[in-house]
């Protein structure tokens, strides 16, 4: 059993590395789909996880990602505005009566429609502003709206895809 | 007094919030200006050794690109060479002489990471102050302008290409010598716009774009592209031209960074015409 903090902060390691090294190289219909797959470490952090907390690690999720894209600011801005409006998303999605202690915002726990519309409205709303600021203007704004599409396609996707090969059969049943 | 204690309190999660916000747009507006910028990007160590690494890698995978650029220009260097021409003149021996001086050097260089897909594309190079690197240097591959170097590292630097709506450079039609300015207006890598070239001026599809000299970054005659594109739009006195640029930034692995050794001589004299 690995400590609960050490595990979300070695998963945030990974996915700023995946995201860095690997996600950003994809060059996918000349940059309309640019999948963000390190949203994927907020959006597993526990539920009852505290907002200040969930502030901060936001913050420092986004500067370590711009940090490979030279970019200080955008994705931190995007990040900053996603764990802001994170619990917000999850009120509004509990199911009648409510979340059960030690449950987690996973497929697994919640279900796959359920975790579809979460991963969505979450995914459009960091992409929407981090799409927005990079451009940092309405000039092109059908060519960004559909870069918001199709990446959010991509992202959401990714996300599901990633937890069916991370959580194997057994560890299901068990939880 | 209590009640603004239990004022901020309450929407202590909100102020936070906008704090952390504030801090994060004043870090993207203040990154954005070409002179200042705050260590945190590629070109620190850290991320530039990360780079380095998975080049590493990949460039295992773009082996066989290389080597065909290796050749294509092996072959044209020894197409040069001294025995492969004809001696037209019997008698004429070249001397070295102290005539010409050498104003541009070139420091040869490895890509390790590049970015295409962006709106702020940067590259990033294996090269930094400890060979001599020095921001607004420029970088060329292969005989054509790729970009101008902006923040220094020990061993590594950043590299602003064409291809990142911030950068201008000055250029001229090779037909008719006719001055313009470069800018990236698509989010199309392949392709760049040139402005101000007045509509007296002859251009054709096909043309060759070429630098001029007049800044400190390039040498003159240095090739930027060929057009591609041209429209004359009624009521103005330029041509909008869009060239399709020379370099392939897809596929750039190797460059050049160019010092002139001339600048601060240039720079100073032109200083001195300024009040």
């Amino acid at each position: 059993m690995i400590n609960p903090i050490f595990r979300n902060i070695m998963r945030m390691l990974f996915f700023i590395l995946l995201q860095g090294l690997v996600v950003n190289r994809l060059d996918l219909f000349q940059g309309m789909v640019l999948p963000s797959v390190y949203i994927f470490a907020i959006l597993m952090l526990p539920l009852e996880t505290p907002r200040l907390l969930l502030l901060f690690v936001g913050f420092a999720v986004g500067i370590g990602v711009d940090a490979f894209t030279n970019t200080l600011g955008m994705h931190t801005s995007a990040c900053v505005l996603l764990a802001f409006l994170q619990p917000a998303i999850l009120r509004v999605l509990a199911p009648r009566e409510g979340y059960e202690f030690g449950q987690r915002p996973t497929i697994q726990h919640l279900g796959l429609s359920w975790y579809l519309t979460y991963a969505a409205f979450a995914t459009i709303i960091h992409h929407s502003w981090l799409f927005f600021i990079e451009a940092f203007s309405f000039e092109f704004f059908g060519h960004t709206l559909a870069k918001i599409f199709f990446s959010t396609l991509a992202t959401v996707f990714l996300m599901v895809l990633g937890q069916y090969l991370i959580f194997s059969p057994d560890q299901r049943k068990a939880t | 007094m209590r009640n603004i204690g239990r004022l901020i309190y309450r929407y202590h999660i909100f102020l936070v919030f906008l704090c952390l916000q504030f801090i994060a747009l004043a870090f993207l507006v203040k990154n954005n200006n070409f002179q200042q910028s705050v260590f945190i990007n590629s070109s620190n160590d850290l991320i530039g050794s990360l780079y380095e690494r998975r080049s590493a890698f990949s460039d295992y995978l773009k082996l066989s690109d290389i080597n065909d650029e290796l050749s294509a220009e092996n072959a044209q260097l020894k197409s040069r060479q001294l025995q492969n021409y004809i001696d037209l003149e019997n008698g004429t021996i070249l001397v070295e002489d102290s005539l010409f001086l050498q104003r541009y050097e070139y420091l040869p260089a490895k890509v390790i990471n590049n970015s295409v897909n962006t709106r702020n594309n940067f590259i990033t190079l294996n090269k930094g102050s400890i060979t001599g690197v020095k921001p607004e240097m420029g970088v060329v591959a292969n005989g054509a302008m790729v970009g101008i170097v902006k923040d220094v590292s020990k061993h590594f630097c950043s590299v602003m290409p064409i291809i990142n709506p911030n950068f201008t450079a000055s250029i001229k039609l090779k037909r008719g010598n006719d001055f313009g300015m470069l800018a990236w207006k698509d989010n199309d890598p392949r392709y760049a716009h040139i402005l101000e070239i007045p509509k007296h001026a002859v251009v054709a599809l096909g043309d060759t774009v070429v630098t001029t000299g007049f800044s400190s970054f390039f040498p003159e005659g240095l090739i930027v592209g060929s057009i591609a594109e041209i429209d004359a739009p009624d009521g103005e006195n330029f041509f909008t031209i869009k060239i399709l640029l020379s370099t392939d930034f897809y596929k750039l692995s190797y460059v050049d960074i160019v010092s002139n050794l001339m600048k601060e001589e240039q720079l100073e004299l032109e200083n001195l015409e300024q009040p």
